[in-house]
């Protein structure tokens, strides 16, 4: 029996150690998915430019993007008066909504996004979707 | 193949040239090393050119813990003919404290613990740094993430304002 050479064993990993920035894409994915994928779109995206890689190229983070307002409510801040609030929320929803179809691409699998009061902007936002995918709405 | 009681040791050489000498079963805990081990089962020297002593060390001391840790919840389920619920639980929680104390590292260790669990493949310290990795992003805006992890701000002027511009202010939680 021989004694296995020594040199041929392991792979070499990704060589730029210690930095977190040059981190290999699919660790930071692993991290990313754990973060959670509204986390990551508002705040963990925008860190530096491989970390926007990263992310965009996540397929599990977007595979359900839940912008419900039921989902949504819960990182919303609270401060503001719901009626006088609502305008200025929904336009950022569906900004958001629109960020996330961007970064989720052909990624998405299923995406909710809840009840619009304004429905010129549900129509646009529906329109913008649409023409990124073959929808089918439920 | 029956285990011998004297158990086999192994040595495993950081890429500086340290040597450490291991038991097998401390070793498997690697399943990098363990697939070999398993081609090959008379390899005693495994010499790991990307992971270096100081990493190497911590990764083995995780390992002897969790190897530790699994025979002794195994040696009292063997004396009392099962296990206790609240000894195991009590187990489990010391191991979760130890665990806890370990991942008080700085981000650049943090760093190389996760290439060198991915790289040797030891799922539960990968599991563990991952997750501390991503509990030092909660919560945090940009700016204090790149702080935290001393990343450079890569991005322009411009693309910030146009990132800025796609999610709304009402989103963006600052301190």
């Amino acid at each position: 029996m021989s004694k296995v050479k020594v040199d041929q064993e392991l792979p070499k990993p990704p060589t730029d150690e210690r930095d977190w920035a040059g981190l290999h894409p699919d660790a930071l994915m692993v991290i990313f998915d754990k973060v959670g994928m509204h986390e990551v779109l508002l705040r963990t995206s925008k860190v530096c430019h491989p970390w926007r890689k990263a992310a965009r190229d996540d397929p599990l983070l977007w595979k359900v993007i839940d912008m419900s307002k039921k989902c949504t409510d819960c990182f919303l801040n609270h401060e503001f008066d719901c009626i006088e609030a609502t305008v200025k929320v929904e336009k950022g929803l569906a900004n958001v909504v629109k960020n996330a179809v961007n970064f989720g691409g052909n990624n998405v699998q299923q995406l909710s996004i809840g009840y619009f009061s304004d429905e010129d902007l549900l129509e646009n936002l529906l329109e913008y979707i649409a023409e990124r995918y073959v929808l089918s709405i439920y | 193949m029956a285990r011998s009681s004297t158990e086999n040791m192994i040595t495993l050489m950081s890429s500086d040239g340290e040597e450490f000498m291991v038991t097998e079963k401390v070793a498997r805990e690697c399943t990098t090393i363990r697939n070999m081990l398993e081609d090959d089962c008379v390899i005693t020297n495994i010499p790991l050119p990307n992971v270096t002593s100081d990493i190497l060390s911590m990764v083995i001391e995780y390992c002897m813990e969790h190897v530790a840790a699994a025979e002794k919840a195994a040696a009292e389920t063997a004396e009392k003919g099962s296990s206790s619920a609240p000894a195991a639980a009590k187990a489990n929680k010391d191991l979760e404290e130890w665990d806890k104390a370990f991942m008080n590292v700085d981000v650049y260790t943090l760093c190389d613990l996760i290439l060198a669990a991915n790289y040797l493949n030891v799922s539960g310290l990968l599991d563990l740094t991952i997750q501390t990795a991503a509990n030092l992003i909660k919560g945090k805006s940009p700016e204090q993430i790149r702080k935290t992890f001393h990343i450079q701000n890569d991005l322009s002027l411009e693309e910030e304002e146009k990132i800025r511009s796609q999610t709304p202010w009402a989103f963006e939680k600052s301190e």
